[in-house]
């Protein structure tokens, strides 16, 4: 029996649970923005104003060009979370291989709960229909079926919005691949693509045609993988458990400064923040990284290994500070990022070193408190009047949900 | 024009119905006045610590409103309002 995987994409995704939420958003060019600010970001912008020009990355005050009654709102991470909990647990209701792919994707492996090709696709429109019924008739979504991974999210990605595509035979690949650019298939992206051009290979049906062994002895594992992705050969595994390897924060500064006191509140903030994540999942870390890039272009990163594991954010913003406070600014910072990784199962082995400060108690009741009552309740001086900074985000691709 | 007000906090009475393991708001009352809901288009949750906050994406004729059920102190709020000025 073949291999039969769904790929499911909801379509402008934010700007559509916008417009679910407020039938007065709809069949308008509408924008969902990080912030508001003339310089803030769109972050997802709804079909409609996908036609007047209007795409993701635009700034405010270039969709407002482009358009003038574009409807701009920020950002709303809850109203997507709970939106993105509810279809997916319409989704775990087909089969027992379900991955989490991202916010708004989402990939079932249907082999065995589905007899062939023609069932998967009436499964693809009675979710489609479950999801307009149970969460909201605005939202609508691509789908892609094939046999495996990588063509299913191929489909999805190719198929018009609100509809289905399915592909079934690997002889068939040449004319599924016909107009295709190389970034037009997941992996592959400009830097990528460049590589590629240097050995000859411009088009999806170039990389398919072309010797892996060449491939491997250029790219390593990674050009047998993506050679075999493209040929149609199953390679990938859907990621049932998603343990994360590393947990970060960046932020996209509103103002772009080489104040280094504003950055220095902003890294403790973003600090804060990936001391909560570890703390909830009751982690420690060996790594710091920390990273910030300059507006100019280019950018700034150190990335070291820890004495003493990092558990709490006041440690982890006691070392990100000294990066930021020892090295020299080349230009005005525009983002900051800040990241632990080497994850650990929280331990508290006791210091044999007596001048060893620790905080644990204090941190432990601080997170006690804000568990209760919220971030706000209590916090460091250094971070007054930042509510409305570094604020809670939705990532590009794995997130994380509840229960998931 | 798009009249849009997402700074609300204002304190409101509410009537539901109980439908299966769902809440539906039927009426409220603001400012003295009765607003019947036509529709819930959307419900979302967040959290401020331990308080879980049910957001109601709600619109009458003519507006749309965010109602916001605090189920630690069980109290109801208009969070937001648009109408088409």
């Amino acid at each position: 029996m073949p291999r039969i995987i769904l790929h499911l994409d909801m379509n402008s995704y934010f700007a559509s649970v916008e417009q679910q939420a407020n039938p007065f958003f709809r069949n308008k060019p509408l924008g969902v923005c990080a912030y508001l600010s003339k310089n803030g970001c769109i972050i997802a912008s709804s079909v409609e104003a996908k036609k007047v020009g209007i795409k993701t990355g635009c700034r405010v005050f270039e969709a407002k060009k482009l358009y003038p009654k574009v409807i701009l709102v920020e950002n709303n991470p809850d109203k997507y979370r709970t939106t993105t909990k509810k279809i997916f647990s319409i989704l775990q209701g087909y089969t027992d291989e379900f991955e989490p792919y991202s916010i708004d994707e989402a990939f079932l492996n249907l082999t065995g709960w589905v007899k062939d090709f023609n069932q998967a696709q009436s499964l693809a429109e009675i979710v489609r229909s479950r999801i307009k019924n149970e969460v909201g008739d605005w939202l609508r979504c691509s789908i892609g079926i094939s046999y495996t991974k990588f063509l299913a999210k191929l489909c999805s990605d190719l198929a018009e919005t609100d509809q289905t595509k399915i592909f079934t035979n690997n002889d068939d690949l040449a004319d599924l691949y016909q107009s295709l650019k190389l970034t037009d298939v997941w992996g592959i992206g400009k830097r990528l693509e460049l590589r590629l051009n240097r050995l000859g290979i411009y088009t999806v049906t170039d990389l398919r045609n072309y010797s892996v062994v060449n491939l491997i002895q250029v790219f390593g594992q990674t050009g047998y993988w993506l050679w075999s992705r493209i040929n149609g050969l199953e390679i990938d595994q859907l990621s049932l458990a998603s343990e994360a390897k590393s947990i970060g924060h960046s932020y996209c500064l509103p103002k772009w400064t080489t104040d280094k006191q504003y950055l220095a509140s902003v890294l403790m903030k973003l600090c804060e923040k990936v001391g909560k994540r570890l703390m909830e999942k009751r982690l420690q870390a060996s790594t710091l990284n920390v990273y910030w890039s300059y507006l100019k272009g280019g950018g700034f990163g150190r990335s070291f290994k820890v004495f003493r594991h990092l558990k709490y954010g006041y440690d982890i913003n006691r070392l990100a500070g000294q990066v930021l406070a020892e090295n020299f600014l080349e230009d005005k910072v525009q983002m900051l990022a800040v990241s632990v990784s080497g994850l650990l199962p929280y331990f508290n082995q006791l210091s044999l070193f007596a001048s060893a400060q620790d905080n644990s108690e204090l941190n432990e009741a601080l997170y006690s408190l804000r568990s209760r009552f919220g971030e706000s309740i209590i916090y460091h001086g250094k971070m007054n009047g930042l509510s409305s900074q570094a604020v809670d985000r939705i990532g590009f691709r794995k997130v994380e949900l509840e229960g998931y | 024009m798009i009249i849009m007000n997402d700074n609300l906090n204002e304190p409101i009475e509410v009537v539901v119905s109980f439908k299966g393991n769902e809440i539906v708001p039927k009426f409220f009352k603001w400012r003295n006045k009765f607003y019947q809901i036509a529709k819930v288009h959307l419900v979302h949750t967040s959290r401020i610590g331990q308080q879980l906050l049910y957001h109601f994406s709600v619109s009458d004729a003519a507006n749309y409103f965010q109602l916001t059920f605090n189920s630690f102190n069980l109290s109801w709020r208009l969070t937001a309002i648009y109408n088409q000025g």
